[in-house]
């Protein structure tokens, strides 16, 4: 239908029903010649209006009747407006269909805003990617791609597919993936994620993942498809759904019959009454305000946490963090930064660098943060090895460098080699450095806090989290300093990886039944306890399987404040749903009860309120719904 | 098989509702969901010849159903 002549209808038509109603309710007594000013005046207009609103609704309702949809809205608001005009309510008939039509439109209206609002949020999915064959580009849905296939992304574009850089140097933004904001520089051969965005130069990237299981995709997934994990208020919704609709039309005929039965059959007005009465309940039919508005809460507030860098897999999820009572979270990776810094360097015998080449040779071939901290400051190209490396479990390396015996590790190796040195007394880690069997001095290498780490827990406290618990591997002196600067009094130190979880078993044991449990970590080695918690949030590592496939909850940047914003949506979710709920079906049990009543000083407004029941109802929710969107403003 | 579909000209969220309980019942599609929302349908199915099944319970459905492929 043409837009503009739908706007015309539906604004004449609401113009010309307030007339209609004024005059029916200043006029009503008034006639003309011998027949009232409702027949005479009232009713031809009206039925001029009523074909002009609702002439598309027929067609409607005349092609549900033929798949043997008969019990769809269309036709049980058309059933109720054909009785009123039945019964003489000729401007209440009408008012049903335009109401009905304003509905739609609002409801329209509101879908297509939020549906834009939530793309802006999310929608990164592609819908071309542009892929070289034989030299030849060619443009090709992204699902259409095959892995191994060369495709060129240009700047301003979005990587379609996770794949390796086969030629071009580029900055890319990975905001969405990482909420870092800061371009990387990427060259040939890095690894690329689908989501991220080209800024500079072109790049041709050899697609390693087919579409649906590149990273963007996933991240899509978890964010819309959480109907498998549906909430309480969300499975009674698909129940009330299906069983609603067939109990207002039960109802509609008990409330037509039953009632007049033994108020009086013969009294004409009664039997007005409950026809209408009868229609009203037909107007409500529709079980719109819920079944949309509150999907439209959720999806709402889990577009908003993700627009926040916090990933929610599910509605479920999403309302379990207004719920947080315990939290348990590791040290590393998620208090403190997780990359290891070299903050001093102690020369007892020698120069400081000689210290540190001398470590770096000890380290050479380790992959541990703490040796990569260590490497990281030597240039590695013109380091001489040494051989015959051991690797010594708990203490550190032993190695032959020059024909002599180097040493690079914890106190325990030098005290198992006899060397003669101080211990040093400090919270960090110590490495320890001997060469031909002198003590040549330590490194200390520290994990930095991360800035907003002490922040974030007290915000914690403050939105009710009762006990935070703090696991880590380091030793006791460690864990005391990082858990003081950050305001945690309980911790475990010294934990191995399995005791992590029974630790986290315990605290699960010990609490309440409704409270919940969350574990926070980096998601690369404590995937278990992630798994065993009611929520387990991983900080970052979006690019890793195990940790989307482990985690409830993904925080895309570092930052730990983002659960108590996670928090924040959550507990504003709960509310709001619950808001549209209660209002929704009490004023819908409202109007059945007052239907059932013989209370005829309320037969003016009982299909009034049936249309307030219907559409106002659905305005009002929806518009509760999308107050969810302004949170993000909020939050920060 | 897992494919997304743009859904088009569905009426309202109920009848997204009773749309995905009818896409379920067809045999060979192992999950639906539909997300009235942002018009979306993943539907997880075993062969081709379902999928055609899917459409014709769509075209069914309601009338001017359009659904494309996206992923």
């Amino acid at each position: 239908m043409n837009k503009k002549f739908d706007y015309f209808r539906i604004i004449f038509s609401t113009i010309l029903t307030i007339i209609l109603l004024v005059v029916e309710i200043l006029y009503k007594d008034v006639k003309i010649g011998e027949i009232s000013i409702n027949f005479a005046i009232i009713l031809p207009f009206c039925l001029i209006l009523y074909v002009l609103m609702s002439y598309d609704l027929f067609v409607e309702s005349y092609k549900n009747i033929k798949n043997k949809n008969f019990f769809n809205e269309v036709t049980l608001s058309l059933i109720a407006t054909i009785a009123a005009f039945a019964i003489g309510e000729f401007v209440e008939a009408l008012a049903v269909v335009v109401f009905f039509q304003i509905g739609e439109k609002f409801e329209e209206y509101a879908l297509n805003k939020s549906r834009n609002s939530i793309k802006d949020l999310l929608d990164l999915r592609p819908d071309k990617v542009t892929i070289l064959k034989e030299g030849k580009e060619e443009t090709i849905a992204p699902f259409e791609a095959n892995i191994g296939d060369l495709f060129i992304v240009r700047p301003g574009e979005n990587v379609a597919l996770d794949g390796v850089i086969v030629s071009g140097n580029s900055f890319i933004d990975t905001s969405s993936l990482t909420g870092e904001s800061v371009p990387l520089k990427v060259k040939e051969n890095d690894e690329i994620l689908s989501g991220s965005i080209n800024k500079t130069s072109p790049l041709i990237i050899k697609a390693t993942k087919e579409f649906s299981n590149s990273t963007m995709s996933r991240i899509l997934d978890i964010v819309e498809n959480s109907q498998e994990s549906k909430t309480k208020s969300e499975r009674f919704i698909s129940r009330f759904a299906k069983i609603y609709t067939p109990l207002v039309i039960i109802a509609a005929f008990i409330v037509g019959i039953i009632p007049p039965l033994f108020l009086g059959m013969n009294d004409s007005n009664i039997r007005m009454h409950y026809i209408k009465s009868a229609a009203s309940l037909l107007v409500i039919s529709c079980p719109c305000s819920i079944v949309l508005s509150i999907p439209m809460a959720y999806f709402v507030s889990l577009g908003t946490a993700s627009k926040n860098n916090v990933l929610i897999k599910g509605s479920t999820y999403l309302e379990k963090f207004a719920h947080i009572k315990n939290i348990v979270l590791d040290k590393t990776g998620t208090i403190t930064k997780g990359n290891f810094k070299i903050t001093n360097i102690v020369a007892k015998d020698g120069t400081k660098d000689e210290i540190l080449e001398l470590a770096a040779i000890g380290e050479i071939f380790s992959n541990h943060p703490i040796a990569l901290a260590i490497k990281e400051n030597v240039d590695l190209n013109t380091l001489e090895k040494g051989e015959n490396y051991e690797e010594i479990e708990g203490k550190g390396i032993k190695a032959i460098y020059r024909g002599k015996m180097l040493l690079v590790g914890n106190a325990k190796l030098l005290e198992s080699n006899s060397i003669i040195f101080k211990k040093t007394d400090s919270p960090y880690t110590i490495i320890y450095v001997a060469y031909d069997n002198k003590f040549k001095g330590y490194i200390i290498i520290n994990d930095e806090i991360k800035e907003t780490s002490k922040n974030a827990i007290s915000n914690f406290y403050k939105n009710g989290v009762k006990n935070i618990l703090m696991l880590t591997g380091d030793n006791e002196k460690i864990a005391a300093e990082v858990a003081k600067n950050v305001g945690l009094n309980s911790y475990y130190a010294s934990l191995l990886p399995l005791e992590k979880t029974s630790k986290l078993e315990e605290v699960i044991k010990n609490s309440k039944k409704n409270d919940v449990t969350v574990f926070i970590g980096d998601g690369i080695n404590d995937a278990p306890s992630l798994i065993q918690a009611d929520l387990g949030i991983a900080m970052g590592g979006i690019g890793s399987d195990i940790t989307i496939e482990s985690s409830d909850a993904v925080i895309m940047n570092d930052d730990l404040n983002k659960i108590n914003d996670a928090i924040k949506i959550s507990k504003k979710n709960n509310i709001v749903v619950k808001e549209n709920l209660i209002f929704s079906l009490t004023i819908k049990f409202l109007v059945m009860i007052i239907s059932f009543l013989p209370l005829m000083q309320l037969e003016a407004f009982i299909m009034w309120l049936a249309i307030f029941a219907d559409v106002g109802v659905t305005i009002i929710c929806v518009l509760n719904s999308l107050r969810l969107m302004n949170l993000k403003n909020k939050a920060k | 098989m897992k494919h997304i579909y743009q859904i088009q000209n569905l009426d309202c969220a109920a009848c997204a509702l009773k749309l995905e309980d009818k896409i379920k019942k067809v045999s060979g599609v192992n999950n639906c969901s539909i997300n009235f929302i942002m018009q979306k349908m993943t539907i997880d199915f075993s062969d081709n010849n379902t999928l055609d099944e899917v459409k014709k319970v769509c075209d069914k459905f309601e009338d001017g159903i359009k659904i494309t492929r996206i992923g």
